[in-house]
C-alpha cells in the first residue's frame, strides 16, 4: 500500500537522508490540537454500533432523571427509610457482587496448569503486529529491539508502529532507528478523538497479516508469543477469534505500588480472566496483546474510538457476536507506573472507559440477553456495572465504619439493625479478608512469594482505586473521550 | 525474562466447574438430609440438654437484637461464634421454643461438607470404601457427641478435617486455603484454637528448617496469616461488644471447665424460691439462660455481663445475685468477676446473704440503690 502516511523499514534509512525526518517532525509548529481537531470521516465511517460518542443516550437521560425524581421525592417523604432501603440495597450488592468475585477466582483453582511449547507449522501465517505509540519516544528503541527478537519468520510478520503525526519526538525517535524490513511506521492522522483506538482503527487499514496482535510501547512479549498465538487460533475453538496474553510486570519490585499492582494483575490475568473463560462468560480484554484473525477484527469494525476502554467494549461484542475469547499461554511483561498520582489518572480512566462500556451496552439490553442469555448477561452487568458502583460507593462506607468506630454515634447503628448489619459484617470482615487472600493465592503461581506479606496493604490499594474512580466518573461528565495518557520509559528495563 | 513456573490453559481446554459442584452436590445433599434428622432426633422434642438452652437463648436474644444475645455470641470461649452464626439461617424456619435445633442444622450442614474430605483422607491411607467409611465415622460422632454441648468440638474436628484435607493437596494455592478451614476450627470451639495455635507452632519450625523451600513457606505464611486474622476478629468482636478484646480469654482455665447438670440448676430454682422468696434474682453469665423459667416467673434479670449501671433506673426493688461458689461447675460459665466483699468497683455494693452449697447469694439494690457495707 503506498500512502504518504506510511515510512517503512526498508525506507527509514533514506528517508532520514532525504530530510523527511524534519517533515515527519512538523506537528512540532502546528496549531494546538484542541483549536484544529475534528472528527474526520473515516473515524465515523466504520464506527461499532452502539458506540461511546453518546455518552447518555436520550432514554438513559430521562431514566436517570426519572430515577433522580424519585430518589427526591422519597427522601422528602421519608428520609431515614429512604436511606435504610439504599444501604441495604448496597450492602446486598456487595455480598453478591463479592461472592461474585470470588466464585469466578475459585473456579480458575480448579484449572489444570500445563506447560504448553508453539509446535512448528508447516507454514506459519502472516502475523502483524500492531504498536499504537504517542510520546513514547523514551521506550521506541528499546520496543523495536525487543520486537526484533521475537520468534517468528521474519517474512510473515509486520510490525506497524503508529505513530500520532502531531507527536513529533516519537517521530523523530522511530526515524533515529535503523528499522528492519518488517517495520513500517504508520503516521496516524491528528484528529479527534486521540484515543489509542481510533490509532489502532486507521492501522488496521494498513495490516497485511492473517493474524493481528496489540502491543503497548512498553510491552516486552516473550519471544515465542506469536507462534503459541497462531498454533493455538490453528488448532482451538473456531469460535475464538481473541487469543489475550498474561500480563504482569517486569518492574514489579520498583516500590510499593509496582508490588501492589503486579499483585493486581496477577489476580486478574493469571485467576479471575481463567475463571470467565471457564464459566464461558464474556471476557473483558486487557488492553495489550490481544490476538485477532484480521478477517474477524474487520467484521467486527474494529475498536470504538470514542471509548476509552475499547478493549472491553471489544471483550464484549466479540461475546455477542457469538466469538469467544481464549486465554493465550504466554506472557506479556509490562512497565508498571510506579507514582500515585499517574497511577490514579490511569486507573480513572479505565473507570472512566468500564462506565462507557456500561452505559454503553445498556442500550442493548434487549439484544444483549438475546445473544448471551440471562446468566451471561449477569457476568456484563458485575463485570461493568457493579464493579464501578462498588468502587465509587466503596469510600462512603469506610467513612462510615470509621466514623461509628471512633464515635459510636446511635445515628449509624440505626442504620444496621441485625440483618443489616449481619451483612455489612460478613462483606467487611470477611469478604474483603478474603480479596486479600485471593490477592496472596494470585503471588503463588508466577512465585512471586516476596509480594505476599504486601498484599496485607490492599486496602491502600482499593482507597487508590476508588479515588480513580470517582476521578474517572467526574470526568466522564467533563472530558469523556480525554485519554489520560499514562507515562512510561522509567528506565528500567526487563532483564 | 520473570520465571513463569506455571503455564496458563489454552484456549481450547476449558472446564466446567459443574460436574465438580454436582459430584459434591451427590454427596452433600443426602448427608445433610440425614445428619438432619438423626441431630434432631437426637434431642427429642423436649430439648433438654443444658447447651441447648443456652444456644437457643442466645439465638432469642439475637433476633431480639438485645445487646445481651451479641454479648453471648462472643464473650465466651465456651460458645465460640460460629456454631451460632451457622445455626442463623435456620432460625427463620422454627418456632422460638424450638430455636436450639437451629443449632442441629448448622452443625449437619458442617459436617455433610467434611464427608467429601474425609473420605479422601481416608482413602490417602487406603480405607476400603472411604467415603461410604467417612459417613459412617460422621453418623456415628453425630449420634454420640451430636449434642449442643458436644457439638461445637464437632464443628472444630469436622473444619480441621477439611483444613487437613486442603493441605494434602498437590497445587500451592490449594494448600494455602487449609488457613481458612483452621481459621474456622478456631471459631468454632476454643480446641480450635489450640489447634491452630499448634500448627502455626509447627508451620514456624518447618520454616526454621527448610529455608530452601520458598513455595513451602509462602504457603505457610498464608496460612498463618489467615489464622492470626481470624483471630484479630474474635478479638475484634470482643472489643466491640464487651469493650475489652481478650473479654472471651479471661479466666481461660476456668471457662473451659466443667459442663452443667440440669438437675443441679432445677434444684437452684427451687432453693431460691423456697429460700429468697422476696427478692428478685439476677444471674450473670451464659448459664444464666438455664434459669429462664425462674426468671420469668419472678420477672429477674439476666445479664451476660453484670454492673449495676445495666439495672434500669426504675429498679429500687431488692435483688438476689446469684454467682456459682467455689467447686460448682457451673462457675465455669459466669463471667461475672465477683469475690466475696464485691470490691470490683463496678458492683457499688452487695451483701453476702448466704453461702449455700456450691452457691453464693447476694443482696443488692438497682443503680440508685443504697450502698451497703458489708
Amino acid at each position: 500500500m503506498d500512502n504518504p502516511r506510511r515510512i517503512s523499514g526498508k525506507k527509514s534509512k533514506a528517508a532520514r537522508q532525504s530530510g523527511r525526518h524534519s517533515a515527519l517532525s512538523g506537528g512540532s509548529d502546528a496549531k494546538p490540537a484542541a483549536v484544529r481537531l475534528g472528527v474526520p470521516g473515516w473515524v465515523l465511517r466504520d464506527l461499532p454500533f452502539p458506540n461511546a460518542r453518546t455518552v447518555l443516550a436520550r432514554g438513559q437521560k430521562l431514566l436517570a432523571l426519572v430515577a433522580l425524581a424519585a430518589l427526591t421525592i422519597a427522601l422528602l417523604r421519608d428520609a431515614p427509610g429512604t436511606l435504610m432501603a439504599i444501604n441495604l440495597a448496597c450492602l446486598l450488592l456487595y455480598l453478591v457482587f463479592s461472592q461474585y468475585k470470588l466464585f469466578i477466582q475459585f473456579v480458575s483453582l480448579e484449572r489444570s496448569q500445563r506447560g504448553q511449547m508453539p509446535e512448528d507449522m508447516a507454514e506459519w501465517p502472516s502475523y502483524t503486529v500492531m504498536v499504537p505509540l504517542y510520546k513514547e519516544q523514551a521506550s521506541s528503541l528499546y520496543l523495536v529491539k525487543h520486537l526484533e527478537k521475537m520468534d517468528y519468520p521474519r517474512g510473515r510478520m509486520q510490525v506497524l508502529l503508529l505513530a500520532e503525526e502531531d507527536d513529533p519526538q516519537t517521530l523523530e525517535a522511530l526515524a533515529s532507528i535503523e528499522l528492519q524490513p518488517q517495520f513500517e511506521v504508520i503516521r496516524v492522522p491528528a484528529s479527534f478523538p486521540r484515543t489509542k483506538p481510533k490509532a489502532c482503527n486507521y492501522g488496521l487499514r494498513f495490516a497485511t497479516g492473517k493474524y493481528l496482535v496489540i502491543y503497548d510501547a512498553e510491552d516486552r512479549p516473550e519471544f515465542d508469543q506469536l507462534k503459541k498465538a497462531a498454533r493455538a487460533f490453528a488448532q482451538g475453538d473456531p469460535r475464538v477469534v481473541c487469543l489475550q496474553a498474561g500480563l504482569n510486570y517486569y518492574n514489579s519490585d520498583r516500590n510499593w505500588l509496582t508490588r501492589l499492582f503486579t499483585i493486581d494483575y496477577s489476580s486478574w490475568f493469571d485467576f479471575s480472566l481463567h475463571g470467565l473463560s471457564q464459566l464461558d462468560a464474556p471476557v473483558p480484554l486487557g488492553g495489550t496483546s490481544n490476538h485477532f484473525p484480521v478477517e474477524a477484527l474487520r467484521e467486527l469494525k474494529g475498536w470504538d474510538p470514542f471509548n476509552v476502554t475499547e478493549d472491553c467494549d471489544l471483550g464484549i461484542r466479540i461475546y455477542m457476536h457469538g466469538y469467544r475469547v481464549g486465554l493465550l499461554d504466554s506472557t506479556t511483561w509490562e512497565e508498571a507506573t510506579d507514582r500515585v498520582i499517574p497511577w490514579i489518572l490511569q486507573r480513572s480512566r479505565w473507570i472512566k472507559g468500564y462506565i462507557q462500556t456500561y452505559l454503553v451496552h445498556l442500550r442493548q439490553q434487549r439484544r444483549l440477553v438475546r445473544t448471551m442469555g440471562l446468566a451471561k448477561t449477569l457476568h456484563f452487568h458485575f463485570l461493568f456495572g457493579a464493579t464501578c458502583f462498588v468502587l465509587l460507593v466503596n469510600p462512603v462506607y469506610w467513612a462510615l465504619t470509621v466514623f461509628w468506630l471512633a464515635t459510636r454515634h446511635a445515628w449509624v447503628s440505626d442504620f444496621f439493625p441485625l440483618g443489616v448489619l449481619i451483612i455489612a459484617l460478613v462483606s467487611f470482615l470477611a469478604g474483603n479478608a478474603a480479596f486479600i487472600l485471593a490477592a496472596m493465592l494470585a503471588c503463588l503461581p508466577r512465585k512471586n512469594y516476596r509480594l505476599i506479606p504486601w498484599c496485607l496493604l490492599t486496602p491502600l490499594y482499593w482507597l487508590m482505586l476508588s479515588i480513580g474512580a470517582w476521578k474517572g466518573a467526574l470526568q466522564l461528565i467533563t472530558a469523556p473521550f480525554y485519554w489520560e495518557k499514562t507515562p512510561h520509559g522509567s528506565g528500567e528495563e526487563l532483564d | 525474562m520473570p520465571e513463569q513456573s506455571e503455564k496458563e490453559l489454552s484456549p481450547s481446554a476449558r472446564i466446567s466447574p459443574l460436574p465438580t459442584l454436582l459430584a459434591f452436590l451427590r454427596w452433600f445433599v443426602p448427608a445433610f438430609t440425614a445428619l438432619s434428622v438423626l441431630l434432631v432426633f437426637r434431642h427429642g422434642s423436649g430439648g433438654d440438654d443444658m447447651c441447648f438452652s443456652v444456644r437457643s437463648g442466645i439465638l432469642r436474644d439475637l433476633l431480639a437484637e438485645l445487646p445481651i444475645g451479641r454479648q453471648a455470641l462472643v464473650g465466651s470461649l465456651r460458645f465460640m461464634p460460629l456454631p451460632t452464626l451457622a445455626a442463623l439461617p435456620f432460625v427463620p424456619f422454627l418456632k422460638p421454643g424450638a430455636y436450639g435445633y437451629a443449632y442441629d442444622y448448622g452443625l449437619a450442614l458442617v459436617l455433610a461438607g467434611a464427608l467429601l474430605p474425609l473420605g479422601a483422607l481416608l482413602r490417602s491411607i487406603h480405607v476400603l470404601s472411604p467415603r461410604m467409611a467417612a459417613a459412617g465415622m460422621i453418623a456415628l460422632a453425630a449420634a454420640i457427641w451430636g449434642n449442643s454441648c458436644h457439638g461445637d468440638l464437632l464443628f472444630c474436628l469436622a473444619f480441621a478435617v477439611m483444613a487437613r484435607h486442603f493441605e494434602s493437596r498437590d497445587k500451592p494455592v490449594t494448600r494455602a486455603l487449609a488457613g481458612v478451614f483452621y481459621g474456622l476450627a478456631l471459631f468454632s470451639h476454643f480446641a480450635g484454637i489450640v489447634l491452630a495455635f499448634f500448627r502455626l507452632l509447627l508451620m514456624v519450625v518447618r520454616q526454621a528448617s527448610c529455608r530452601s523451600n520458598p513455595e513451602r513457606n509462602a504457603v505457610n505464611w498464608i496460612n498463618g496469616a489467615t489464622m492470626a486474622y481470624v483471630l484479630a476478629v474474635y478479638l475484634f468482636f470482643n472489643w466491640m461488644i464487651m469493650l475489652d478484646p481478650v473479654y472471651a480469654f479471661r479466666n481461660t482455665p476456668a471457662t473451659i471447665g466443667a459442663g452443667l447438670e440440669q438437675a443441679e440448676l432445677e434444684k437452684l430454682a427451687a432453693q431460691i424460691k423456697r429460700d429468697f422468696p422476696e427478692q428478685i434474682p439476677v444471674v450473670s453469665g451464659h448459664w444464666g439462660y438455664c434459669l429462664g423459667e425462674l426468671l420469668r416467673e419472678t420477672g429477674g434479670y439476666h445479664f451476660m455481663d453484670f454492673h449495676h449501671d445495666k439495672l434500669p433506673e426504675w429498679e429500687h426493688r431488692r435483688l438476689l445475685l446469684i454467682v456459682p461458689g467455689e467447686g460448682n461447675p457451673f462457675r465455669a460459665w459466669s463471667d461475672l468477676p465477683i469475690e466475696p466483699g464485691c470490691d470490683d468497683e463496678r458492683l457499688r455494693g452487695c451483701l453476702l446473704l448466704a453461702k449455700k452449697e456450691k452457691w453464693l447469694f447476694y443482696l443488692t439494690w438497682g443503680q440508685h440503690g443504697q450502698i451497703i457495707e458489708n
